[in-house]
């Protein structure tokens, strides 16, 4: 089994907070690993040390065994480790198609001369990229509000513009700050399906989630944040019957 | 040693007037935020109100002083209320920057209208003869201005530390949005330091009157002067304020005194330059911060384009209407003004990619025109190049020099980039106006031959015409394709956020140089041809009100499209042509045109041509529950 994505005692303090505490992970390829832990966890501390738009304070972290700590946040991405955002970051100014298009950046091979005289390969290039980026909108039924400011789509279609425009960077290692956010049962199977589909395509997910129904069900593998640190990881049954993570997180069922 | 404590006095005197009108932008940044480019406008108005009161009406001193701020300052309300107030929250830190640029640019052009093109000399408040101190002379009107300093700093210390509004005045400078949760109106705090700040800017205006020459056109001088002081001190400190234009005062005096007057102001912008770049909280670390929520001054961009069927029968239109221009007007005389406008449309292509598209505002844009042009002419007359291998060479060294300032600034973003571009624009002014032996100084350089290939020469309107916008389609064409491509996209995404950019691997330092490269070889060509076409270069015409003439035309053609720059160029160089009693109102219309656009059409005349995406809903920012499917 293949490593795609490895952190060791990643730690970053702000002030006197110390939002992440020495954490592990161990992301398998081609699987789905859930992030779960109660508000201020350090979740998105967590996403955010890996890929470098905040720079951790120690530890390492490596994705298909090369060391991306140190590297800038567009170099990671470069090289396949791709993110969303938990308030979806859709770009203004640009139509839905043009934001999923955005996503394709780290594909394009067309010169900058090449795009500038729409020579046969970077004009053919750029008709690929827009049919498969129409497919994708299609499936995540955006496909009719293409040409409308990706601005005026409701909070929920940017959510999935979003996940789309992530999936136009074709990653390696997908991660996903609250997909499932703000979107109604109907929505969440969708989505479910949506990400299902992208773990067999062979893209690795690693999600944070609160939908715990959404995490049983599709987490190949479950880890558990509480104040900056793992507290329990593995498969999805034995962390959900955790007594920490019940206690940290989950709650009783009374 | 009595010279050099008379260039010290000098600097002081000098110095003191920056200070004053560097009070007045503190003033009115504390409160909103906003460095407010208009307060150099202030001051000579209230210079010209004065000696009209004073000179022509004969009012005594105090009187006119008094009349001439309240006035002012009565003006500064109205200016708030209509121009700055709506604009607050509506548009970017940059926007607000360019806003009040055409404030500045509207009160110049009232200014010509009222009081002429001449400058005023406004007579010493207590004679001419100095005042004798231990053998140094001081002129009688330095106790003037030195006293309205120290009553203006008192009782603005006071003010600030023991008055409601004062505290108010501070609370809105330290954190807008918990001042108008506690209560405090921040927009009306600002139409009032807007006032006070007009006031003030006038009184000095009216008491530096007469050591120096005050024409329609002095208010950017002051602006600048104002603004350095201001970067020197550390934006938004009023100590800052004050120490930074007392040392701009001095340092001026100096290096005029022991150097050259003609490259005093080029070392001071290569020192603004460097605060600005190194010490952005300025040489005394004195800048108050602010916590602004960045959400609260962006403005969704509208999405405007011109593809699809629509967008190419309008470009077929557009590609003939140019074609058979020259043929109908041939008689009328508007060619000329047509090869011009083209020649701004080259330029302001290159600065829609950057400011459109990429989003970085450039107030010095006309700095790269002038390397490119000079540039040219040089090599023509005076290396006797080929007109084609001098524009070539032109164009490479331009290209250089955008590299290298883009690398410079590349780590600003917002009103301190602005500042940097307006610094580097007024930098590269001064060097042109101080290497006179090469560049014919301020008079300028005459007798630069026309453009031509081998033997074939073009000479006239008509042919000057066709090279313009033959230029103009190719580039055009390259850069609409670049635009439309994954280079476009990448530029707007790191418009729109740099952090998400970044996240999908777009290298934003990088492209943000590339967009500033091109912006500099567009400026560079249409700086050769402007040569060409002209046969006479002067730093005025290439200078910074150009680069803010340029702004205005992007604005007003609107931005982020390419198209802009078309119906920019055009309607703003034909209209003074063709409706000839708008030329004496050129400046005045500019920067009202520009004003009005900013605040109720964001789009510019593009947008009124784009078609839009289908759904038009106001409030992009407003998330609205999702529809059920």
């Amino acid at each position: 089994m293949t490593v795609a994505l490895e952190a060791k005692g990643l730690a970053r303090s702000f002030g006197g907070i110390r939002a992440v505490r020495g954490v592990d992970l161990r992301v398998p390829e081609g699987s789905i690993t859930a992030i779960i832990g109660p508000n201020g966890a350090g979740k998105t501390t967590l996403f955010n040390l890996l890929t470098a738009l905040v720079p951790p304070d120690s530890g390492t972290a490596e994705l298909f065994g090369e060391p991306i700590v140190g590297l800038d946040a567009a170099a990671i991405a470069r090289r396949g480790l791709v993110r969303t955002f938990q308030t979806a970051r859709v770009l203004p100014g640009l139509t839905t198609l043009e934001n999923a298009l955005v996503g394709a950046h780290r594909r394009v091979r067309s010169s900058l001369a090449a795009q500038a005289v729409r020579l046969g390969r970077a004009s053919g290039e750029e008709r690929a990229l827009a049919r498969e980026a129409r497919t994708l909108l299609e499936t995540v039924g955006l496909a009719s509000r293409a040409d409308d400011a990706a601005t005026d789509l409701p909070a929920g279609s940017q959510k999935l513009l979003e996940l789309v425009r992530a999936l136009m960077a074709a990653p390696r290692v997908l991660l996903l700050d609250e997909p499932a956010a703000g979107s109604n049962d109907a929505e969440v199977r969708e989505l479910a399906a949506v990400l299902r589909a992208t773990r067999d395509a062979g893209i690795t997910l690693v999600v944070v989630e609160h939908n715990m129904s959404l995490v049983m069900d599709l987490a190949d593998q479950v880890v558990c944040l509480d104040l900056g640190a793992v507290i329990c990881a593995g498969p999805p049954a034995a962390v959900q019957a955790d007594r920490r993570v019940i206690d940290a997180y989950l709650g009783q069922a009374t | 040693m009595q010279q050099a404590i008379e260039i010290l006095v000098g600097g002081l005197l000098s110095g003191a007037i920056y200070a004053l009108v560097a009070l007045g932008l503190t003033l009115v940044y504390r409160v909103a935020g906003i460095l407010n480019l208009a307060q150099g406008a202030f001051v000579v108005l209230g210079a010209l109100a004065f000696y009209s009161l004073e000179t022509s009406a004969g009012w005594p001193i105090v009187p006119a002083l008094v009349a001439a701020a309240a006035g002012v300052a009565v003006v500064a309300v109205v200016v708030a209320l209509v121009a700055v107030r709506p604009a607050l929250g509506r548009l970017s830190i940059g926007g607000i920057l360019i806003l009040t640029a055409g404030i500045l640019t509207f009160f110049q052009g009232v200014a010509l209208v009222i009081w002429g093109s001449n400058p005023y000399a406004i007579p010493a408040f207590s004679g001419e003869a100095p005042i004798v101190v231990l053998g140094v002379h001081v002129p009688t009107q330095g106790v003037w201005i030195v006293a309205a300093l120290a009553v203006t700093d008192l009782a603005l210390a006071l003010v600030l530390a023991r008055t409601t509004f004062g505290k108010a005045l501070r609370a809105c400078g330290e954190n807008p949005v918990a001042a108008s949760l506690m209560g405090i109106d921040v927009a009306r705090m600002t139409v009032l330091a807007f006032a006070v700040a007009a006031a003030l800017g006038a009184l000095a205006g009216a008491i530096v009157g007469p050591l120096t020459a005050l024409a329609f056109d002095t208010g950017s001088f002051f602006t600048n002067a104002g603004f350095i002081a201001v970067a020197l001190g550390g934006i938004g400190s009023f100590l800052g304020a004050i120490a930074g234009g007392l040392l701009l005062g001095v340092a001026e005096q100096i290096a005029a005194g022991y150097v050259s007057s003609l490259f005093s102001p080029t070392l001071a912008f290569v020192i603004l330059l460097a605060v600005l770049v190194l010490r952005p909280d300025g040489v005394l670390g004195a800048r108050a911060r602010r916590i602004d929520v960045p959400q609260a001054f962006e403005r969704a961009t509208p999405v405007l384009r011109f593809g699809g069927r629509g967008g190419a029968a309008i470009f077929a239109v557009l590609a003939v209407l140019v074609g058979v221009a020259p043929l109908v007007l041939e008689r009328t005389g508007l060619v000329a003004s047509l090869v011009i406008a083209g020649v701004f449309v080259l330029a302001l292509l290159g600065l829609d990619v950057l400011m459109g598209y990429a989003g970085q505002v450039s107030l010095g844009h006309a700095a790269f025109m002038a390397i490119g042009a000079y540039a040219t002419a040089l090599l023509v007359m005076r290396a006797g190049l080929p007109p084609l291998v001098a524009t070539a060479a032109a164009l490479v060294l331009t290209l250089v020099v955008g590299a290298a300032v883009s690398g410079v600034v590349a780590r600003l973003r917002g009103l301190y980039l602005a500042l940097a571009t307006l610094a580097f624009g007024l930098l590269v002014d001064s060097v042109l106006v101080g290497a006179a032996d090469q560049t014919g100084g301020p008079s300028g350089l005459t007798g630069i031959p026309s453009f031509s290939l081998g033997a074939l020469s073009v000479h006239g309107d008509v042919a000057s015409y066709y090279l313009v916008w033959i230029v103009v389609a190719v580039v055009g064409v390259l850069l609409v394709d670049l635009a439309r491509s994954d280079f476009g996209r990448a530029l707007q995404a790191i418009r729109a956020d740099q952090t998400a950019a970044r996240a999908l691997g777009i290298p934003v330092a990088r492209y943000k140089t590339y967009a500033f490269v091109i912006a500099a070889g567009c400026a560079s060509l249409a700086g050769s041809l402007y040569a060409f076409d002209f046969h006479y270069l002067a730093p005025d015409l290439v200078s910074t009100p150009r680069s803010l003439e340029l702004v205005t035309m992007l604005v007003v053609g609107g931005q982020g499209t390419l198209v802009g720059p078309l119906l920019g160029a055009v309607v703003l160089t034909l209209l003074p042509a063709v409706v000839q009693p708008l030329a004496a109102y050129k400046t005045v219309v500019e920067g009202a045109l520009l004003v009005a656009v900013l605040l109720y059409l964001p789009g510019g005349l593009a947008g009124i041509l784009a078609w839009r995406p289908r759904s038009r809903r106001r409030g992009a920012l407003a998330a609205t529950p999702a529809a059920p499917r």
